[in-house]
């Protein structure tokens, strides 16, 4: 329990430096399509933590990327929406004795079927909401749904790859 | 008292939710104004500061492109050298000053942050005010251009990449002169539209598509790219031009900026005719 706090403080700073540094290199990415692996982050968060605190993290996590995108927003308003809807989303999918003590909403805790529902659903929402924002209008309509899905299934591959060599790396 | 307390208690997850999304979208809505440039350009200097000091990781992955680059444009200035020529004249003409007058000059700065897979993007150079870099000055490379400085700050400029739908850049057809604007689409990178050419101009694909001069922004004549399609629009008396652009923004890595002379003493006067 008290490894938590600096494990997660860790995991916010080593996600945002992959992001900032890596994946947003124009350079690196297929198909012109930035997998927004920052996500993990906020997937990982214990399932105790206060919702308050979900909802901040998310927002400071969302101004710092905005920082580095040159135009301020567009990732904290996604970010705090997906911190927002996060509860109900852990709701829906808990079964029916509910989640156990001492365990994270992880892949090595609950299962890959479980996980990718569980990402796959809140990495969708923040798309959505990411790449309407950010074209502003429905000309692009289709673009904007094509951009949604890509990135969507790009962003949970690479997550759900991480998530699955940490797994195979705790157990040898 | 009691009972807003209460109330702020039960319910303060929701009200902190609608407060940083009110929150969010105050800052997208407000991308123009005054208050907002300042909070970006010392959002900037931060962005700049980390951008230039752990910019070789990104460089790391565009160490190819970036020779091949540089090796092409050291190409090029050979060329352009004295040496580089035989001399066929022997009567020497007298250059007398006034006839030529400096009016532009050239800044190289590095980028330091770039994107390309946004509808807004921007890109971040290493050098700012203290370099005489200025609001509005244009963004070029040895192939084409790229865009305007947007804000500086003591060490770094943020510039509104020709990969913005924000941006126009007023342009024309080199072989006849006629001239148009073009923006960007907001989704191919190589990529830009030019509008405004009218339908009884001949166009053929690989035209070549520069720049105007009308604006004080960019100087005459850089290239912007190429036609790789055309077609006309029913019931409109203009071109929709789809141009290929010969800037990779892709690979930018060293770029220069442009510096006009004489802006100050144009502006003043186009401005007199209002």
């Amino acid at each position: 329990m008290i490894n938590i706090i600096p494990s997660n403080i860790l995991r916010f700073l080593t996600l945002i430096l992959f992001q900032v540094l890596i994946l947003n290199n124009s350079n690196l990415t297929p198909l012109n399509i930035t997998p927004f692996v920052f996500i993990l982050f906020i997937l990982l968060l214990p399932f105790e933590t206060p919702k308050w605190l979900l909802l901040i993290l998310a927002f400071i996590m969302g101004i710092i990327l905005d920082i580095f995108s040159d135009e301020l927003g567009k990732f904290s308003f996604s970010l705090v929406l997906v911190a927002f809807l996060r509860p109900s989303v852990l709701n829906l999918l808990s079964s029916r004795d509910g989640y156990r003590k001492k365990t994270l909403p992880n892949l090595q805790d609950y299962g890959w079927k479980w996980f990718l529902k569980y990402s796959i659903i809140l990495i969708a929402i923040h798309n959505v909401s990411f790449y309407f924002l950010e074209a502003f209008q429905l000309k692009y309509l289709y673009v904007t749904l094509f951009k949604i899905i890509l990135n969507t299934f790009f962003t949970t591959l690479i997550i759900y790859l991480i998530q699955s060599f940490m797994v195979r790396n705790r157990h040898a | 008292m009691q009972n807003l307390f209460n109330f702020i208690l039960r319910y303060h997850f929701l009200i902190l939710f609608i407060l940083l999304e009110t929150l969010s979208i105050t800052f997208i809505v407000n991308t123009n104004s005054e208050k907002e440039k300042v909070l970006l350009s010392s959002a900037n200097q931060i962005s700049g500061y980390f951008y230039s000091h752990f910019n070789f990781v990104a460089e790391y992955f565009s160490l190819v492109e970036m020779n091949e680059m540089l090796s092409k444009e050291n190409a090029q200035y050979r060329n352009s050298f004295v040496s580089a020529y035989k001399a066929n004249i022997v009567m020497k003409k007298e250059v007398i000053d006034e006839e030529y007058q400096q009016q532009y000059y050239y800044i190289s700065a590095r980028v330091i942050n770039n994107s390309i897979n946004r509808q807004h993007n921007y890109i971040t150079l290493d050098k700012g005010k203290k370099a005489g870099i200025e609001v509005g000055m244009a963004v070029v490379t040895g192939d084409g251009i790229v865009g305007v400085v947007r804000d500086v700050s003591e060490n770094y400029a943020s510039v509104i990449s020709l990969l913005n739908t924000k941006l126009g850049v007023s342009v024309k057809l080199k072989k006849n002169g006629y001239f148009g604007s073009a923006t960007w689409s907001g989704n191919d990178y190589t990529s830009l539209l030019v509008k405004e050419i009218p339908n009884h101009v001949p166009i053929m694909i690989g035209d070549s598509i520069i720049t105007s001069g009308f604006s004080t922004i960019f100087p005459e004549g850089i290239l912007l790219g190429t036609i790789n399609k055309f077609n006309q629009e029913q019931g409109s008396n203009f071109y929709n031009i789809s141009i290929k652009l010969s800037t990779n923004f892709k690979t930018l890595s060293y770029v220069y900026v442009i510096g006009d002379l004489l802006k100050k003493e144009r502006l003043e006067l186009e401005s007199v005719e209002e």
